[in-house]
């Protein structure tokens, strides 16, 4: 099959890269030293680590109690993509929108290679790429090559969500479909959300475990599973879908 | 396991175990066909299986953007917190922004005001809150808050008080609308 370079709509929701490492040295004096590897187009930020959640129907902490922060989520972001530096890793996802491939990965490599400059990566461990792909209103039945049926033919589901995991061109790949899941969707000028059925197709390419330590390979590495990614992806799209998504090869 | 079971049967009850043990049905799945082939030993299996953890998703975003809208207005706008320190002031910035992301709104934006607060203004579901921080200078002074939601033309909660005591206000009122929100973070 070939693959398209590009589809429009994308209707990409979320397009994450994450990258593990391993270092001789403490997080606590990593995360200087990869601060200041980065150059000045980059802000750095950080985030109070969320307090557990709350019990539905449980009001919250109304006795003016103490609550103390344990940590923080650190980010450095750009124009264009941010990054969670992590204390074994870095996950990195763009700002807005999905930018596409040829956008993001200059993105990606300009980043590794200043996080890579600093000599503070012993070696990388695992590459995860992430895309989770929305389609408001569409039931995957008709965009995919996948029934979603089981031993009860009488029965039709109103939603229905199938998780499978596998290897695929020596990667792990976990493949998550959600389809017609209820959500509210609320419009502009418009009182009253209404219920739309979401549906979803989220595949997850993991190379693991890995022991590189160039930077060249570990770009090769991204590279790869993004083809993995790609491939995954449109094989599973019925022909006519795709010819709707206006393919340019 | 009974000792007078057909050995097909006890490979079915060995693999019914580890299904149950891993709790999920693909894993169960995998774990069934890669016993029956005979490729893996047990170790093996479990640490491939360990490692099947997704990639995290980045929840960040909106975290980001009204950091970002907030260091462009205090740029812009350098006389509203004339000579405060914009560390300091950051920080307190995270103190509302974090428990307000914290409901997952559809649209949040900020605004600075010229009394020295921050303007929130949050859309969940049907439900608009309008929530103004006062930036308090005083190093052991608890900040202020003034909140009020709208469910339509509803009018759900007006409230005013410290920065902790808003949040609680307003954690309350939209927990009977079934949205959680966390207090401080």
């Amino acid at each position: 099959m070939v693959i398209p370079k590009k589809i429009n709509p994308d209707s990409i929701k979320e397009a994450v890269v994450e990258l593990k490492y391993q270092s001789d040295l403490p997080f606590e004096l990593l995360l200087g030293l990869f601060v200041n590897a980065f150059d000045n187009t980059y802000t750095y930020t950080k985030r109070p680590v969320k307090t557990p959640s709350v019990l539905p129907g449980l009001l919250v902490n109304q006795n003016n109690e103490l609550v103390i922060n344990i940590g923080n989520q650190n980010i450095l972001y750009n124009k264009k993509i941010s990054i969670q530096v992590l204390p074994n890793a870095f996950v990195f996802s763009c700002l807005n929108q999905y930018i596409g491939w040829n956008d993001f990965m200059p993105e990606i490599e300009k980043a590794v290679k200043q996080i890579s400059d600093s000599n503070k990566i012993k070696i990388w461990t695992r590459v995860g790429l992430r895309y989770i792909t929305e389609y408001k209103d569409k039931d995957l039945k008709d965009c995919l090559k996948f029934s979603f049926s089981f031993g009860l033919p009488d029965i039709q589901s109103i939603s229905t969500v199938f998780r499978s995991e596998f290897i695929y061109n020596n990667s792990k790949v976990i493949l998550n479909l959600q389809n017609k899941i209820p959500a509210i969707n609320q419009q502009a000028n418009v009182k009253q959300p209404e219920i739309i059925p979401i549906s979803i197709i989220d595949i997850d390419v993991i190379n693991e475990p890995l022991e590189i330590s160039e930077f060249t390979a570990i770009l090769e590495t991204i590279e790869d599973i993004h083809n993995t990614e790609k491939e995954i992806f449109f094989k599973m799209l019925t022909d006519d879908f795709l010819k709707s998504l206006n393919p340019e090869y | 396991m009974p000792a007078d079971m057909p050995n097909n049967h006890k490979d079915s009850f060995q693999n019914l175990a580890i299904y149950a043990f891993t709790g999920t049905s693909s894993t169960g799945f995998y774990l069934t066909n890669t016993l029956q082939s005979g490729l893996y030993s047990y170790s093996e299996m479990f640490s491939n299986l360990n490692d099947w953890n997704n990639t995290p998703i980045d929840n960040n975003k909106k975290f980001i953007k009204l950091d970002q809208s907030f260091s462009t207005q205090i740029q812009q706008t350098p006389e509203i917190f004339n000579g405060q320190n914009i560390y300091s002031l950051k920080e307190k910035m995270k103190l509302s922004t974090d428990p307000l992301l914290s409901c997952v709104p559809d649209k949040i934006s900020l605004e600075l005001t010229h009394e020295g607060s921050i303007f929130y203004t949050l859309i969940k579901n049907d439900i608009k809150i309008y929530f103004q921080h006062f930036l308090i200078d005083e190093f052991d002074d608890s900040d202020e808050a003034i909140v009020s939601v709208f469910k339509g033309d509803n009018n759900l909660l007006n409230y005013g008080g410290s920065l902790h005591q808003s949040i609680n206000q307003l954690a309350i009122v939209l927990s009977q609308n079934s949205i959680m929100l966390h207090q401080f973070a």
